[in-house]
This record gives structure tokens, C-alpha cells and sequence, in this order.
């Protein structure tokens, strides 16, 4: 048997990146937080992944190899940010942890979840997740303290969660 | 430390106003404590899940903008795609078949099968048309470049003719204003139905190789040289206003790159990737970047000495019957 080509064990590498890459970059958002950081620590763990594709055994679990060269990646970018983070130690552990593989929800709940907010929690995640905004420049627009807009975005994250819990809850148990 | 004090300073972390010593407090109770664990991560799906949300509805708000009916305006001005038709499309495809009937077929070096290598023919793939700057933006028709400030310049560097492909200034996405500071990217959408007919077998790969130069003469700031290649099904009719949200539709995705601190001019480097052809792939998207990883945060990255030229697009497959000798 011929041994098969490296171009296309990386191309199948980079196809497995592209599968996982909500989840990739929900891990990058956890310890960077913030999003254009994030984008930009994804992409530099896509060339990371090119790079050590060879290296990689198919049979194994890739979500697992991607993550730990993302949490690499991301710690450095945040030290070069000077910005504050979880330990290496700290995050080796909530990576292995079980809830590390997250709920799957699907996106037309959130949807549905988000019109049973109130109009002006509706337009503070949109201003926040949409347009990126931080709680802070939020709050200049809407004239709420920073404080007062933490809270209200971290009630309507777990309204929102709630909601999405009892449609996963009714589905499995329907 | 209880529940109400985690709750603080999880808010806090991902808002990202903790300090140091939060930071620190939380560590400890992210290690000490599997509740806090469980926490966090109730925490950060629901984080990752809003903003894959609010990156679905920004792009599905700038596509509704563009779809409102546009006011009077004098014809030339009209945006390509929103006159996008299907006879346009047949006519595109008429062309390119016509330019496809003239390319050789060739018998590729073998490796564990021998495939035949067919050169698809890419648009000015030697960047040798005409000087001067491309169409800024995505493209908007299959068999154009465009894309960031880039040029074509005539230069005695050039590695295939008179004339390269400059990178000269990144570019942010227009749908997403935080995307895209630290990378010039150019494009070029092929068609490749009209390559492809019925033989849709999935054993076929495509392959991009491009030569890159970086003609800095001393060393400085790392640049990495980026091919990418998507392939996708249907027509790119949207992908304009979209880009770069629809490469999460992509069947199959390869790249390449290679990296340099300058300081050898004229040293080219050739990167190379290849996809597993889908049996449904319509078109690819040839995607060529300059990109600076450390470019300092809230500006776009500046480039000028870094160039692109010779970009071949090859189809490898299993010979058909008909091609096989008796």
C-alpha cells in the first residue's frame, strides 16, 4: 500500500477545523472574551493547525489537539495584550472537564428565545453581540452605568439560557 | 468564597473588565471548586452561542439593505450582482468553456495512482492584463480579481512575465468591521461547472500554487504568505455582500502558507494546497494573502513589499476510460 499523500492529510485537517469551528471559537472566546481578539486568535490557530497538520493521527480526536493549540495561541495573545487570564493550569482543567463539550442547541431556538426579552434587553444584546460592543460603550449609548449594563446583559444571558434549556428538555424528552 | 461571588466575577471576566487580582480569585475557584467549573462553561456556551448569533444577524441585516429596491440611479452604476441573471450566467459559462476546450491534457508525476493534471484556466493568473489597481471588495463575477489595495505593477522581480501582484493595504470587512485588519486578501471566484460536466466521481483534488515574494531587503516584522482555496455548491450570488460569513457553507477547504521576516529579496516561496473535489462543487474561491499577525490592535496592517505571481489552479483525476490506451 502507497503512502498517502501529505498535501491531502492536511487538506483533511484543515476540513475537520472547518467542521469544528464554532466550537474552536467558543473555546478561544472563553479565555479571550473578546471578540475581535478571538477572530483573530482563530485564525492564527488555522495556521498553527496547517502547520502541525502532519503531525496529527486522523484516528484521534481532533477537537481535543485544535484546543490545546488554541488555548496556546490565545494565552499568547492576550499576554501580548497585557490583558488579565486564567492560568494555563486552570485552563487545562476546564478543558478536561465534562461540561467542556457544551449543550447542542440549535440556532432557531435562540431566535425564538430572544423575542421573550424585553425590547430594551433585546437591543443591549444586539448592541453587544451584533455590533460588538462592550458594556461600557454600551452604556454611553443607552445612558446606563457600565455596572448597570453588565447586570442586565448577564439576566438576559440567563433568561436566554433557561429558555434554550427547556427546548433541549422538551426535544429529548418529546 | 460563595456562589454570589463567583457569579461577580464570571460577569466580570467576560465582559472583560476583570483586573489582575480578580483574575486571580477566580483562578482559584475555577481550580478548588468543579460548581465554579460548571459555571463557567454554562457561561462561555452561551457567550459562544450569542455571538455566532449576532454574527448570522449582522450579516443577514447588511443582506437586507442591499436587497431593499435600490432609488434611481444611471445604469452604470448598478451593482453587478443585483443584476445577476441566469442568461448572464450561461453566457459566462459559454466563454469558459470555450477557453477550457484549448487546454492541454497532461499526465501528472505518479505518486500511488496516476492522475491526469488539467491546468483550469484562472483569470490573469500571471497578473500580466494591465497595470495598475484591482477592483477593491469581493468580487462580483467569476473571473476577476479583487479584492484589498492591492496592484498590478510591471517589475524586473516578476516571476512569470512582465508584471506581479502587489499587496498593499489591509482592508476591513465591510460586513464586519472587526474582520480583516491584519490580512490583504485578493480573490478570484471560478466557475467549475462547465470543468466538471457530469464526471463528478469525489475521487478528484484541486490544487493552488502560488509564488510569493517578499522584497524587503533587511529583516523585520513577520509576514506570512497565505493560499487558500474554498469549494462550494450553488452560485455565489450573495457572497459580495456576505463575505466572509459564507466560507462556513464551504464543502471543502485547503491551505497553504509560508512565512517571512524579509531580508533575502527576490527569494520566492511557493505555497501549495489541495482539496478532496466534492461531488457536489460548483465553484471555488482562489484566495491569495499577505498577512502580519503582530499589526498593532485598531489599525490596518500596511504591506508594499510583499507580492504574489504565477497562480496555477490544477484538477488531478483518475483517468477516465476513454483516455486509457489498448
Amino acid at each position: 500500500m502507497s503512502a498517502p499523500d501529505p498535501q491531502l492529510h492536511v487538506a483533511r485537517v484543515q476540513q475537520l477545523f472547518l467542521e469544528h469551528q464554532p466550537a474552536l471559537r467558543c473555546y478561544v472566546l472563553s479565555i479571550v472574551r473578546d471578540f475581535v481578539l478571538a477572530q483573530d486568535v482563530v485564525q492564527e490557530t488555522f495556521l498553527a493547525v496547517t502547520r502541525k497538520a502532519t503531525s496529527f493521527d486522523l484516528s484521534t480526536q481532533f477537537l481535543a489537539w485544535a484546543c490545546t493549540i488554541a488555548r496556546f495561541e490565545a494565552l499568547n495573545a492576550l499576554r501580548r495584550a497585557s490583558r488579565p487570564a486564567l492560568s494555563a493550569e486552570t485552563l487545562e482543567l476546564l478543558a478536561a472537564s465534562e461540561e467542556a463539550a457544551g449543550p447542542d442547541y440549535r440556532s432557531d431556538w435562540l431566535q425564538r428565545c430572544m423575542g421573550r426579552l424585553t425590547p430594551t434587553l433585546q437591543k443591549m444584546m444586539r448592541l453587544r453581540y451584533e455590533e460588538a460592543l462592550k458594556p461600557g460603550e454600551i452604556s454611553k449609548l443607552i445612558g446606563w452605568t457600565p455596572n448597570a449594563v453588565c447586570v442586565a446583559t448577564s439576566r438576559a444571558r440567563t433568561e436566554l439560557r433557561r429558555c434554550m434549556e427547556s427546548f433541549h428538555h422538551r426535544e429529548a424528552t418529546s | 468564597m460563595n456562589t454570589e461571588r463567583i457569579e461577580h466575577l464570571l460577569r466580570q471576566y467576560f465582559d472583560s473588565d476583570i483586573t489582575e487580582a480578580e483574575a486571580a480569585e477566580l483562578d482559584i475557584a475555577l481550580q478548588t471548586r468543579p460548581e465554579a467549573r460548571a459555571r463557567f462553561w454554562k457561561e462561555a456556551h452561551t457567550q459562544g452561542a450569542l455571538r455566532e448569533w449576532g454574527l448570522e444577524e449582522r450579516g443577514r441585516r447588511e443582506l437586507r439593505v442591499l436587497e431593499q429596491p435600490a432609488p434611481p440611479a444611471p445604469r452604470r452604476e448598478k451593482a453587478r450582482w443585483l443584476s445577476w441573471n441566469p442568461l448572464a450566467a450561461a453566457a459566462a459559462g459559454v466563454v469558459f468553456g470555450m477557453f477550457c476546450a484549448s487546454v492541454a491534457w497532461a499526465v501528472s508525476a505518479p505518486r500511488s495512482l496516476t492522475l491526469l493534471a488539467r491546468p483550469i484556466p484562472l483569470s490573469d493568473s500571471s497578473f500580466e492584463s494591465r497595470p495598475g489597481k484591482i477592483p477593491s471588495g469581493f468580487p462580483s463575477e467569476y473571473g476577476v480579481w479583487s479584492g484589498d489595495h492591492s496592484q498590478i505593477v510591471e517589475s524586473g522581480n516578476a516571476l512569470d512575465g512582465k508584471r506581479l501582484l502587489q499587496f498593499m493595504h489591509a482592508n476591513r470587512e465591510p460586513t464586519l468591521p472587526n474582520y480583516g485588519a491584519h490580512s490583504c486578501d485578493v480573490y478570484q471566484l471560478v466557475d467549475l461547472r462547465p470543468l466538471l460536466g457530469d464526471n463528478r466521481q469525489g475521487d478528484s483534488t484541486l490544487e493552488l500554487s502560488v509564488r510569493f515574494l517578499d522584497q524587503r531587503t533587511t529583516p523585520g516584522e513577520r509576514v506570512a504568505f497565505i493560499c487558500r482555496l474554498h469549494v462550494f455548491s450553488g452560485s455565489p450570488k450573495t457572497f459580495q455582500s456576505e463575505w466572509p460569513l459564507p466560507q462556513k457553507g464551504a464543502l471543502a477547504l485547503g491551505s497553504g502558507s509560508a512565512e517571512s521576516r524579509g531580508g533575502h529579496p527576490g527569494a520566492v516561496q511557493s505555497v501549495t494546497t489541495k482539496v478532496l473535489l466534492p461531488p457536489k462543487a460548483d465553484f471555488a474561491l482562489v484566495h491569495l494573502i499577505a498577512h502580519k499577525p503582530k499589526n498593532p490592535a485598531g489599525t490596518e496592517a500596511e504591506f508594499g513589499a510583499q507580492y504574489a505571481d504565477d497562480v496555477r489552479l490544477t484538477l488531478h483525476s483518475p483517468p477516465a476510460p476513454r483516455f486509457t490506451r489498448k
